[in-house]
This record gives structure tokens, sequence and C-alpha cells, in this order.
């Protein structure tokens, strides 16, 4: 995979901005990057599974929609993402495979509280040199 | 952009392009330089072109960059013709700010100052992923959400005087849980009666200067006295339900024609269904944070008796009010000398009702509303009182804090090679923590001088000044 972000410093928030070669690297590096500013883990994952399926309006809403899934996953359901493996890809319709650990403040350092993946300056877009999104996180 | 000085403390955008209504901003010269960088003042033109919006779009003088709405904004909507926005209330919904007087004084409490911070610390759950003592089965939830601070105080968590101290009472008419998700209902059973994480916090302090003494008398305010604020919203319930309602909105948004120029602006008719729904869950979380912070309140008390060995009588902490910061209300205000019901979205700003008025109840009618506005943890904070000059030109709203200046990425910078805590502990103040970057992020340089922003609403006259407190002791998650 070749794949990398970035922060966006941003007043009150944060956000990130993911450059990766094609779609399917895209959205594992935005997800891992996301689970990154979660928690830190430095133990090998549990490898609890779970898969999700989810939909968009187009490539912008479907990051969205992938990143507050995982983000709920975390804030919800205590299952912080470590391995992401994408069964399916277009851009209105994303499946895949997560492995996660429990969340244990004890094990896990955890990041700044985010609350929420915003549409605010979301974008999605691609050209000849590889595939972009940008994000911002409500903390 | 067009922005023109009106006088010291109001700039205005005049009307353009798509905006319905003007801009207004209330800023000094000063803390307008501050947000040369930032697209706060875009933000105040974008809500401008929202249906239904009435009088000016608006922001208070700790407006920063926010998502779709700017941080400090204020905009109302006819209540027949205009529209809500989830983006105008912000995702933590009824965030706010309670302040609680004590019959303690400075000299008492210095001496045993860091034992009360380590019990603060061991008693008020806070940090990712904390949760409280309290577990709410799904029935005992939605009473929750219906009752607000009453059902607190029905289970001896807080006295009745505390609902006559809050604003609405502690209970929001209108909350439905059958408009809430099973997401958010799921978030909200383990998390009742903690505190949060990043700018959250309860801070001791003590009241260093009094502005106005016959209103702070009406306060119960007095030199030396110390003091407990909260600063917690509704914690991952009221964040499901706006991510919930911002995305249904947003699919939505197109069948009303209406086009956003950010899709964070995702909005409804108020009198819709969709919209109806989200006032509902909306009401839900605003007394789910309202229960909130009156469980963290009771524990203070029972923290600060067990410290001092003192009993309530003898403690005397009473609430002085607690302030929401971020909603969407229904009320009635004046526009072009006729009332006008409207839907106040105030999304860091807060709620600063004249003398006078109904809402305020028995304790306050005569004075004005207090408004309980936090600084960073190592300046100080200020009580004000509201005033007719707010009711006049801003529904009844001003400031809610100091507002952020630097990022939380240049704040870490910033703070690299120091020791934020000992820093704090050489003033006085003592810090407890838990995020591994809280204390980082939330430096006192991190945010604008509260002094400057309370300067310009009091100059502006939109709220007065009454008390300013410095802290003594802060617990953040």
């Amino acid at each position: 995979m070749n794949a990398a972000y970035r922060l966006i410093a941003h007043t009150a928030d944060a956000g990130m901005q993911v450059t990766a070669a094609d779609p399917r690297s895209l959205f594992t590096e935005a997800g891992l990057a996301l689970a990154g500013l979660l928690a830190a883990a430095t133990h090998p994952c549990e490898g609890r599974v779970c898969q999700v399926a989810l939909e968009g309006a187009d490539w912008t809403d479907l990051m969205v929609n992938w990143l507050r899934e995982l983000l709920y996953l975390f804030n919800g359901r205590e299952r912080l993402v470590r391995e992401i493996v994408i069964l399916h890809l277009e851009a209105r319709r994303i499946e895949a495979r997560l492995a996660c650990d429990h969340f244990d403040p004890c094990r896990h350092a955890a990041g700044p509280e985010i609350k929420a993946v915003t549409y605010h300056q979301a974008r999605v877009s691609h050209d000849t040199a590889g595939w972009t999104a940008r994000i911002i996180f409500d903390l | 952009m067009d922005i023109r000085q009106i006088d010291a403390f109001r700039w205005e955008i005049p009307r353009s392009g798509k905006m319905r209504v003007p801009g207004r901003v209330y800023l000094s010269a000063a803390l307008l330089d501050d947000l040369r960088q930032d697209e706060a003042m875009q933000q105040v033109v974008n809500v401008a072109s929202l249906p239904g919006i009435v009088g000016a779009s608006l922001a208070m003088p700790d407006m920063h960059w926010g998502y779709g709405f700017p941080i400090g904004g204020v905009a109302a909507f006819d209540w027949e013709e205009g529209v809500v926005s989830p983006g105008g209330v912000g995702y933590d919904i009824n965030c706010g700010v309670r302040l609680a007087t004590t019959a303690l004084c400075e000299n008492e409490v210095r001496p045993r100052l860091e034992a009360l911070a380590d019990a603060l610390y061991r008693h008020i759950p806070c940090g990712v992923g904390s949760t409280g003592s309290i577990r709410l089965s799904p029935a005992e939830e939605k009473v929750v959400l219906r009752q607000g601070s009453r059902w607190a105080v029905a289970r001896g968590l807080g006295v009745e005087e505390d609902l006559a101290r809050t604003e609405d009472g502690g209970c929001m008419p209108g909350a439905d849980a059958d408009a809430v998700g099973d997401r958010a209902l799921e978030r909200g059973r383990k998390q009742l009666g903690t505190l949060g994480s990043g700018n959250h916090f309860v801070e001791v302090g003590v009241v260093e200067a009094i502005y106005d003494e016959a209103v702070a008398q009406a306060f119960g305010l007095f030199p030396s006295q110390v003091t407990v604020m909260l600063h917690s919203g509704s914690r991952g319930f009221g964040y499901q339900v706006c991510d919930d309602f911002l995305a249904e909105m947003g699919r939505q948004v197109h069948q009303t024609g209406v086009e956003l120029p950010d899709r964070q602006l995702a909005c409804a008719p108020i009198q819709s269904s969709l919209g109806r729904r989200y006032l509902a869950a909306m009401a839900c979380a605003a007394n789910y944070a309202w229960a909130n912070r009156q469980i963290l309140m009771h524990r203070c008390r029972e923290v600060l008796g067990q410290v001092f060995g003192k009993g309530p009588a003898a403690l005397d902490m009473r609430l002085l009010y607690d302030v929401c910061h971020n909603i969407a209300k229904a009320e009635t205000h004046t526009l072009e000398g006729r009332p006008r019901r409207v839907c106040v979205h105030r999304k860091g700003a807060t709620r600063a009702f004249a003398p006078g008025r109904g809402e305020l109840g028995d304790d306050f009618r005569s004075v004005g509303q207090p408004v309980i506005i936090p600084g960073d943890m190592g300046t100080a904070s200020y009580v004000l009182v509201g005033t007719e000059g707010a009711m006049k030109e801003t529904f009844g709203s001003t400031c809610h804090g100091a507002g952020r200046v630097l990022s939380r990425t240049a704040a870490k910078k910033k703070s690299r090679g120091r020791a934020i805590y000992r820093e704090l502990a050489d003033r006085g103040i003592q810090v407890r923590w838990t995020g591994r970057e809280t204390l980082a992020e939330e430096m006192p340089e991190a945010y604008k001088d509260v002094a400057q922003v309370v300067d310009v609403v009091h100059g502006a006259g939109i709220s007065r000044k009454v008390a300013r407190l410095r802290p003594m002791a802060v617990v953040k998650g």
C-alpha cells in the first residue's frame, strides 16, 4: 500500500489529509489514521472481527460515513480498529472486515476525544497523481 | 470581505450575494486581528444565507472557526418559516456551565488545596471512554430524557433550589425519546454523571474582584469566596443525536430546494416532520446534559463536605446558575417593534436575559440572568448579568468563554519542553488531568484573553460585568 496522512490544524478542532494511490488504500489509510488519533496501541491486535457495509451519495459522503462508523465503533462499542480489509469498494458503497481491540484505557493510550466526523470542508478527490481525502473532526 | 466598523465593539458585514440578512460581529480591533487567518467571518456570511433567518447573523467576541456555524454564532429563525440546523447547535448539545457558591473562603481552602484537587479527581469520572457509577435501564433512561435535572433531584442528587437556578428549570419541554436513535440511547445509558474530556472541567475558584456590588450581593457573591464551576454537556448521547440528524438532514435537504454553502449547515424547516423530530431529540439531549451537570455538582458537594468536614448547612454550596451554550430554543423577541416567535440558535453563545423576563424565575427576575463565562485554566473566569442591550441586539445572547486562538496542534508545539502543570502550580493552581495531551492542548495560551472578550460584551452593553474568579484547582478529562 502506498498511502500517507498528515494532520490539518484547525482552531478548535482537528483534521487530516490522506493521500493514496487508489481508493482502497485511501479508505484503509483514513480508517487506520482515525484509529491512531483515537488511541495508541503497542500490543498485537486482539482480533475481534466485525464486518461493516455502508453507503454514500458519492465518494466524499461515503468517506464521511465510513469514518463515522469507525468512530461509532470506538465511542459506542469500545472497539478500536487495528486492521482493515476492504472487501468491496465503489463510489457509493463500501464493505470491509475489521479486526479490533476492546478499548481499555489501561492498555491503550487514549488520544483527544473525537466527538464527530464533520462534513465541514470534507472532500475526496483524485487526479493523475492519486487520491486525496480531507476530513475535519469535531473535538 | 467587506467588514465595516460601526463603533469600538461592533462590526457589520453588509448583505451581499445570497445573504438574506447582514452579519454583525462583536469584537475589539485586537480580537478582529486574531481572526484574519480564520474562516469564522465567512461562516457568519454562510449562516446569513439560511432560509427564515431574521435580524442578523451574529457572532460574539469569542468567535472562531467552527464547522458550518462559527463557534460564538447566534442566529434566530422565524418559527413558522425558518429552519433548524443541528450544526447551529453543535455536537455537544447543551454543553454548558454551572457555578456554585460556597460559605468557604480562600484562606480555609488553600491549606488543603492539593487534597481537594486529588479528591475531586478521584470522585469525578473523566477522560475518554469514562463511564459513571450510574447505569440506566432503557426505561429509566427515557425518564432522564424527559425530566432532566428533575430526575437527579428526585433521587437525592441535589436540592429543589437547584432547579430554580437552572436555565429552563433543567428540563426542556418537548423531549420525546421516540425521536432518538438506538445508537444514541445505547451511548447514553452508561455515561450519565461523567465529565468528559478536552475542554470540560471542574474548577475550584475564588472571587477576586467585584464590579457590581448590588448584583453580586443578589447573586450571593463576596470577595475571597470559594466557588465551584463545572463545564460539561450531553456526552456521547448528544454527539450521536447531532450526528444522526445531520446525516438525515443532509440526505433530505435537496428536497427543500435549499442551496447550502457548506454541507455542515444541513437543516430542515422547523415545522417539518424532520425539523420537529430533531427538536424533540435535541430536547432529550438538553435534558440529559442538565441531569449530568446536576449529578456532577452533587458529587462535588459531597467531596467538598468530606475534605473540609462540613455538613451541607455549613458548606452552603448553592447553585448560582446553570447556563447552556450549545442549544436552539423557541423564544419570543421584539423585532421591528413587534413580538416574534423565533428559534434562537446559540452555538458557543450564552443566553443573557435582562431583568423582567419571565423565564428567569423569582430569584433573578428583578436583577437579570447570571451569565457564567469560563476563561482558560490559568487566568480567570467571569460572572456577568444579562441586559436590555442583549434583548435589543442579540436575541438575549452574549459570549460563552475565552474562545480558542491556537489550534490543538499549535498549542502542543508551543508546550514542548514545558511542564504546564508546574507552571500552573507556581501560580497557585493545582491541576489534575487524564488525557495524554490534555494539558498541552488546553494550556492558557491556547485561548484568547478572556478579559478582552468580556470587555467587548460589557462595552457593547450586551451583558455587564459582576465579578471575576481566579482558578485555584482544576480537574480535566
